[in-house]
Parts: C-alpha cells; structure tokens; sequence
C-alpha cells in the first residue's frame, strides 16, 4: 500500500509551506510517529511527523522548495520500495481533488497616489472653479445658465440656488422672426449681352444701376400705394444707394447717399463661389443673386409682416423677367 | 387625550405585553420592589411576581448571557440595564452572541429579546453615568435600536420591540422620564423603521433622534423668528433607518441637519449625513451639517457639561447660517 | 446480569458514538490539513467519553451549549455526519447553511444552541436556557460545556451565582483537559475548579473524564436530579485533548511531552479501553467491534465525499438571516 504524504496546512492563512530539511530518505524505515521533515510557515519551523508506518518510497520536493499546501510531497509504502526503479526526487504533485474555489482573498493593491508635484497641480486648479451647490449647478444646467454669469455680476461665492432668482434677466434676445424665402433659378441668355454694353457705358456702378431698376420696377408692380423705392445694392465690399432707380433713364442713373430706410437689398454675388448666404435679422427684405450670367439663382429672404408671400413671389418673378427680357426695361 | 409620563409609559407597555405574552419576563438590577432607581417599573412585581420580574445580582454580562439563552429557548426577555453606559460590560453577550446567533445558525435560531436602556447627559452624573452609547450598537448587524423621543413613542416602539423575534436595544432618555406627553388609553404599535414628520418646513430638514427631538423643535421655534422654516423628522429606530422619508424632505428642502446626542465623531450624525450626501448631493443647496456630543468624557461640573451636548441656540445657530448660505465664510 | 443486558443497547450506543466522533475527527482533521477546509478547527479527540456519557442520558428536548472544541458534542447530541461536514466545508447543506462553519455549529433540533468560539461565552446562554425551561414549566436540563480554560472566565461566577441562587436545572461540564489554548492549566488556575462551584453553594463532582461508563453513571444521577429541581451542578470532567490547541499546532513539546501525550493515547484511551470492557463482559465481540468501526469509517466516508461535492450557499444567502425580518443589501 501506497500513502501519499501531503504538504500539511499548519497555519491559519498559509498557502505553501517551506521544506527546511527532510529527516528520512527514499528507502528508510519509518514509524507513524517518527519526524519526515521541518516545514516552515508562518514564520516558524514545525516538525511534521510521517503519519504512516513503512518505508520512505519517494520525496517528491527537496530541502528549500516552497510547496502548495495539500499537494504530495512523499510516498510512503508499506512494502519496501525498490529504489532501482523509483526517482528519488520528482516534482510534486498538485493536489489531488479539485481545490476548494473559495474566492481567496487578494491583498488590495493600494490605489497609486498621484506623486506630489501632481496633487499640488490638481489643488492649484481647483483655484479656479466656481464654488456653488450642488442644487445649484443642478438648476442651473437644467435652466441652460452660465454660472460664470455670476461671477460676472460680482455674486459672491458659494452660489446657492436662490442666487439664481437674483441674478438680472439676459439681455432680451428676441427670437429671430421666421423669416420667408422665395428662390428661383433662370437661364438668362441675353444679359450678359446687356451687362457689356452697360459695362461700356457705366462700369460697375452701371451694373449696380441695372439691378437696382430691376428690383425697383419690379417691387413697384407689386403694389400700388408705394412712394419712394430705395434700393441698396452690395457688390462685395461696395454699396450704392438709388432712389426711385426705376423712374429715370438707366443712362442717368446715379448712385445717392444713404438715408432712411431703404426697401429693398439687392446683394450680387454673381461670379463668386458663395451659393447662398443668410444673415441675422436684416429690416429690409434681400434679394441676392449667386451664379453667373448664365445661370443665375435668386434668393428673396424677407419678414411676411413687410412684405406679402403674393409681393414676395411678384417680386422675385418680376425681377427675374426682366433678367430674362432686358431690353423690355430699356424701353 | 390623557398625557402621562414616559416612565408610565414604559411600565404600561411592559405591563400590557407580559399580561398578552406569558413568554415575556424582565431582568435586571433592582427593577421588582426598587422598581429601578427612576421608578419606570413600580407596580409591575405586584402584578406579575418575582418569577416574572427578576432581580439579579450585580452581573450585567451574567443576567445579559441568561437573556440570550432565555430567549433562544422559547422566552422573550427583557433585560433591563439600569445605565447605558453599562453596555461597555455586556458587549459579547450582546455583539458576539445575541447579534450573531441567528445569522451563524444559519437562520435555526432566534433571540427575541428586548435590552432597555437610557442615554442622555446634563443629569451632573458625568463620564459613567451620561453617555449616549446608541451608535456603538447600531454598528452590530443584527441589533435593531429604537430611540423614542416621548411618552407616546417609548410606549408604541417597546410593544414593538417586545413583540420582534430579534435582538432589540431601546433607549430611553433619562432626563424625559416625568415629562408627560398625549398616550392613547386604547392600544397601538409604532412600527420600527418609520420616520415621523414632526413640523413641516421648507427651507431645511432637521434629521434628530431621541433627547435631541426636542432640542430640534425648540431651535424650529427660534429660527421661525428669523422668517426660517425647520422641518424636523424624527426616526424613531436607526436600525432600520427610513431615510427614504428623509431624503424626501432634503430633496425638497435642499439642506440638511443631523443632531443626535452621541458623541459626533464616527457616530449617527455621521452616518445619516452620508447617506443624504450620497443620495440627494444634486439636490443640496448646502454642505449637510451635523451637531452631535462633544468628543469628550462627560464632564460633571455642570458648567462644561453643558457645554459638550446639542442646545437650541447651538442648533438654531447653525441652521441660521446652513440657510443663509453663510457657512463657507462662517467657517 | 439483568441490568447489563437491559443497558447492553445504550453500551452499544456509546461505543459507536465515541467512534463516530473519533472518526469524524480524523475525517476533519485530514480534510483542514490537505487545504480542502476553510478556516480553522479543534480537535475533540481523545475527550470522546466526556459529550457521549452525558449526553447519552440527555433527551432530544434537552439543551446543551458548546465550544470552540465541540464536533463531540454535537455528534454526541445527535448531529448527522452529511451536515455537519457540509457545515465544516462551507455548503449551503450545513446545519447552518454554511454560515457557522467548525466553531458555530448549532444544531436547534437536537438542542445543540451551538459551539461558541468566546471561551466560556455560552455559559449565560446555557443558564438562560435553564431559566426559560423553569420558568416556562418545562422540564428540560441544559449541560454547559467548558474547557479547564474558561474557569478563568468572570461570566462563570455570575451565571453559577444566579443558577444556584435560583436552582436552575443547568449543569456546569467542565472538561479538564489539562491545558488552556498552549499552557498548562495548573499555571493559569488557582486552587481547585469544583471548589468555585462550591463557593456558590452548587454541588460539585470530579469523574474520570477517560472512562465512559462513570461519566455516564454521574451524568444520569445529576440529570434526574435537575430534573427534580436539585440543580444547578458543577462536575470537573478530567480527560486529555490528543491533538494540539487547533490543527496545525503540531510542535508542542514546549507545553507538553510526547510522553505523556504517548501515555495518554496507549493507557487510557476511553474507545480501547471500552471495547475492552465490552468484550470481556462478553456485551460484544472484538469482531462486532471491529464492524462498527468499518459501518462508522464508511459513513464517514460516505459524507465527506457528499460534502466536497455539494454546493456552497448561493449569493442571494449573504444577506439573510441577519435578521429574521429583513434582508441585508
């Protein structure tokens, strides 16, 4: 009969014990009570005993070797081993039966301490912070504040919510009116004809001249009742001013100085890269116009409550009539 | 309503349970013709006799360790332990026997037994005789602890107690033993973890237990005056805690106010405000506050000793500043 | 002759008992040693007289509490092998769900009110056991177990004040085993152990602790007479623990000789030297011996091996039964 000795669990947390000396060899004669070897754990040696009678068959770990507790580290047998055909030494053996899967305590790795000169760089940003609650950085994400707001009305800190109820209303921003837009697309074959010969006689400004007609005559036939047209015309970083552009020969038109309102925005950005452009509120309806003078689009962005959609539309089409058909306003 | 004292409560509710439950009895020290030296038990002897009411030598650990077995074998026990500060000499009978039995039988057995004791400083008894030792208890899984802070609740919580198939420590304050509060003639129970509302206010939550309720309900008044509403919630037990009712109040009040007459360090103040703090941080307009004994021996000479517990003034104070957001500069 | 054969049975019972808590030691022992079993253990063996030759004449309905040294005494009280090593290996089957483990077996329905691991933190509990059952009209007997060690414990001489002032029907078994934890218990006792019983006025007793048949003579007087309202008692139980303080205390010579541990183990051990008696008062043979301790190893066995293989408690039990009301998150 064969008995395997086991690494014996001796102390109250001990995983391995050390094996300081076996006191039998392979081939010795052992009593149940007699010492096989010193064990150390836990800081102290102990003297294990064989535990069997008979004869030291084999040592499966040597003086030094750091053994899981319950794995095999002897044999011995009741019959005299022959050690001719026994290593005397083999490695020891895990334990037999599957371990126990208790959750084995795992020393907590203490969490890294950021060094010093860190701790000190996280404390020298806390300088900054806005001291307030917590009820009131709540309230005030839920209400879309800025809590620097605040800081900038001189409040002092820490913040409560209450503070909110005293800090003075935003400037009013009235929310942008929804604005109408009305665009449309021509072909007009026989401008850029138009535009040279106009180019001839009046450059630039005789251009500025010919949208501004345009647009008067055609905001004119929208209604009856209108007195004065003044019509702004933008071309890149130039802006000129007509009166009535419509009602003198294109020929005599010339640009006037700004005052008053105005009726109307022509903005040309014809020969640009810009498709289209929307600006904040502008008071005077705008029509602008991308492209070039073979495609040309026209875009009228303006406030219903100055002008009608049936205005609107009557304008647009209007103005893009006479891009198609220039002639009929020379005449 | 009949108002009687919280002493005659007390002795009603022994009273009425031994007269329902053969199964109760009470030991202690000097509790049958004593009737204990606040006189909370006369009358009881003449009732039910010395087989019932049973004085024992002066041996706290003893007559507490024949409680647990008493009551593991079919009685309900209760232990009658003329000083709170005397738990310091029943600990294990308490901590490691009665707290643990059912839990380390895995459920088999049960220790309904009922330890009544008292808290409560400012009697001139000083360091042995004044302590408010509750939270050292709280801090044992397996003791519910009930603090009643009147006639009415001492009755209701004891019959509760009495009545519970667990380890149960109630503590009586011993400055309220001849104040006299409205008791039901007829008969009733207070549920164990549930928080009563004793005022309702706005503007902050006053969390307070025991000889502290009053404390909280006096500075309510003081601070009224300064246009201030306290609202002031009792627990009654702190195991089991009803914070929901608490956090209710913070969230709506947005502050927060622990007061217990224990020492305040690593004690109840502590452990309710961190629980506020964990589950109603984004709802708190100010940092939780928390008054409870000095971290000092009870001193006797009464002019320090009333300097180390919770007064109206103290608490009125703190709220003061709690609400008007001045504690950062206070501080 | 007569009274013989009519005890032969309870003999019988004895012996197999005394086995069984051998066996279940070694069992134990073998287990903790080879990392299957958690924690940490005490060893009965050796002391096996003392549980079952009181406990023998104990009823179902009688209580009895235990120590950090108690596998006998809940195997003397009833217990079932299967739990129990369930209970040692931390099973949900354990008699307490595996919540207890070696140290706090209790074992309600056999009366066991459980092992306590505070030296001497039972004896209030046993008293209060004997109070509820006198008051309660009930005729139970609690035996409070002890070591030598826990004399030395203040609770003793409340509890024994109390119990003799009002004659409870407890009995003080205190098994002197001759050492506190790794001292000898003549350097850590004055005087003698009954007379601290004496002082209190309790009747007091000291038994070979080795001999199975005395204790359980003395256990059956002292018993009947609790009954009766003559208690409390106190008997000093002398025996010897053949392991060490726990498992794992192997080198000890520096407390105790292996001489006398060698003396103990080959003259007096109380299972030999009872199979003796038996065989020679011709109430068994060495072969009818010899078979109740093959049916005890290979029950032992049996339930070992049940208990490596039965499950540990499930999660959800974490939080249950710290109160009997509540849940625990």
């Amino acid at each position: 009969m064969r008995r395997e000795i086991i690494m014996p669990a001796l102390g109250m947390a001990q995983k391995t014990g050390l094996i300081v000396a076996w006191h039998k060899a392979p081939g010795d004669a052992v009593k149940a009570s007699d010492i096989l070897l010193d064990v150390e754990t836990d800081k102290s040696t102990m003297e294990v005993e064989a535990g069997h009678d008979g004869y030291v068959a084999a040592l499966m770990a040597g003086a030094g070797d750091d053994v899981p507790v319950g794995s095999a580290i002897a044999i011995i047998s009741s019959e005299k081993p022959d050690l001719g055909s026994t290593p005397a030494k083999a490695a020891p053996s895990p334990p037999a039966t599957e371990k126990l899967a208790i959750p084995a305590a795992v020393p907590a790795v203490p969490a890294a301490k950021p060094p010093l000169e860190k701790r000190m760089l996280l404390a020298a940003a806390d300088d900054g912070r806005i001291l307030a609650s917590p009820k009131i950085r709540r309230l005030a994400a839920e209400r879309g504040i800025d809590l620097g707001r605040l800081v900038a009305h001189g409040m002092r800190q820490p913040f409560h919510a209450a503070d909110l109820d005293a800090l003075p209303p935003a400037p009013a921003i009235t929310a942008p009116a929804m604005l109408s837009e009305i665009e449309a697309m021509i072909k007009p074959a026989g401008l850029a004809g138009m535009i040279r010969l106009l180019g001839e006689e009046g450059g630039t400004a005789g251009r500025a001249a010919l949208w501004a007609a345009f647009a008067a005559s055609s905001l004119r036939a929208t209604a009856d009742d209108h007195g004065q047209i003044s019509i702004r015309v933008e071309q890149g970083s130039t802006s000129l001013h007509f009166h009535d552009p419509d009602q003198s020969p294109l020929s005599r038109l010339e640009a006037t100085p700004e005052d008053g309102e105005i009726s109307l925005a022509l903005r040309d950005l014809t020969g640009t890269c810009v498709v289209s452009t929307r600006f904040a509120v502008e008071p005077a309806p705008v029509l602008t116009l991308t492209g070039d003078a073979g495609h040309m689009n026209l875009r009228l962005i303006f406030d219903a409550s100055r002008l009608t959609p049936a205005a609107g539309t009557a304008l647009v089409t209007g103005f893009a009539a006479r891009l198609l058909d220039p002639l009929r306003q020379l005449l | 309503m009949r108002e009687i004292t919280l002493s005659k409560a007390v002795n009603e509710a022994i009273a009425e349970e031994m007269r329902r439950d053969p199964s109760v009895f009470l030991i202690g020290e000097d509790v049958a013709e004593a009737g204990t030296p606040f006189k909370v038990l006369s009358g009881l002897v003449e009732e039910f006799g010395t087989d019932r009411i049973i004085d024992t030598p002066i041996s706290e650990p003893g007559f507490m360790g024949l409680a647990v077995g008493a009551a593991m074998t079919g009685s309900r026990p209760i232990v009658d332990l003329m000083f709170g500060d005397f738990l310091f000499l029943v600990m294990d009978q308490l901590c490691n026997q009665a707290a643990k039995a059912h839990y380390m039988s895995g459920g088999k057995l049960k220790v309904p037994l009922v330890l009544r004791t008292n808290l409560g400083a400012t009697r001139r008894s000083a360091a042995q005789h004044s302590q408010s030792l509750h939270a050292l208890v709280a801090h044992i899984p397996g003791l519910k602890v009930a603090l009643p802070s009147s006639a009415y609740e001492a009755k209701g919580l004891l019959k509760t107690a009495i009545r519970d198939d667990n380890p149960v420590v109630i503590f009586e304050d011993k400055l309220m033993y001849q104040e006299k509060a409205p008791v039901p003639e007829e008969e009733y129970l207070i549920p164990f973890g549930k928080a009563e509302v004793l005022r309702p206010g706005r503007d902050i939550t006053i969390v307070a237990t025991s000889s502290m309720v009053q404390v909280a309900q006096k500075a309510a008044v003081l601070l009224e005056r300064d246009g201030i509403a306290a609202e002031i919630i009792d627990p009654r037990t702190i195991v089991p805690l009803d914070m929901e009712t608490i956090l209710a109040s913070v969230r709506r009040t947005g502050r927060a106010m622990v007061v217990d007459e224990g020492h305040q360090s690593f004690g109840v103040t502590a452990e309710i405000a961190s629980r506020i703090a964990e589950r109603a941080f984004y709802h708190l307009d100010a940092p939780v506050q928390r008054i409870g004994a000095m971290d000092v021996p009870v001193p006797f000479s009464p002019v320090l000793e009333d300097m180390t517990v919770p007064t109206p003034e103290s608490v009125a104070e703190r709220g003061r500043l709690t609400v008007r957001g001045e504690l950062f500069h206070a501080a | 002759m007569n009274a013989r054969k009519t005890n032969a049975e309870a003999y019988l019972r004895m012996y197999r008992q005394m086995v069984r808590i051998r066996v279940f030691e070694d069992n134990a022992n073998q287990l903790y040693l080879s990392a299957k079993m958690p924690g940490l253990t005490h060893m009965y063996s050796g002391q096996e007289a003392v549980a079952v030759g009181i406990c023998e004449v104990l009823t179902r309905d009688d209580k009895i509490t235990s120590t950090h040294r108690g596998h006998g005494h809940c195997v003397a009280k009833g217990a079932e092998f299967k739990e129990m090593f369930c209970e040692l290996l931390g099973r949900a089957e354990g008699y307490c769900g595996g919540k207890g483990g070696s140290m706090h077996i209790a074992d309600q329905s056999n009366g066991n009110l459980g092992a306590n691991a505070i030296v001497g933190g039972s004896m209030g509990i046993a008293t209060g056991a004997a109070l509820s059952a006198k008051r309660l009209g009930r005729k139970d007997v609690t035996v409070c177990f002890f070591g030598d060690g826990a004399t030395a414990q203040g609770l003793l001489y409340e509890v024994m004040n109390m119990a003799a002032l009002w004659k409870l029907p407890v009995i003080y078994a205190c098994e002197n085993n001759g050492y506190s934890e790794y001292t000898k218990t003549a350097e850590i006792a004055a005087g003698s152990l009954p007379a601290r019983a004496e002082a209190f006025g309790i009747e007091a007793f000291k038994v070979d602790g080795q001999d199975v048949l005395a204790v359980n003579k003395l256990a059956e007087r002292l018993v009947a007479r609790c009954r009766k309202g003559e208690g409390p008692f106190f008997i000093q139980l002398d025996t010897y623990r053949y392991h060490g303080h726990h498992v794992g205390d192997i080198n000890r010579e520096y407390y105790r000789s292996k001489d006398e541990e060698a003396l103990w183990k080959t003259e007096r051990d109380p299972i030999v030297n009872f199979g003796r008696w038996l065989a020679a008062e011709g109430l068994a043979t060495p072969e009818e011996l010899a078979s109740i301790d093959a049916e005890v190893g290979a029950e032992a066995g049996a339930a070992v091996a049940y208990a490596l293989a039965a499950p540990f408690p499930d999660a959800s039990q974490v939080g249950r039964h710290v109160f009997t009301d509540m849940i625990v998150a």
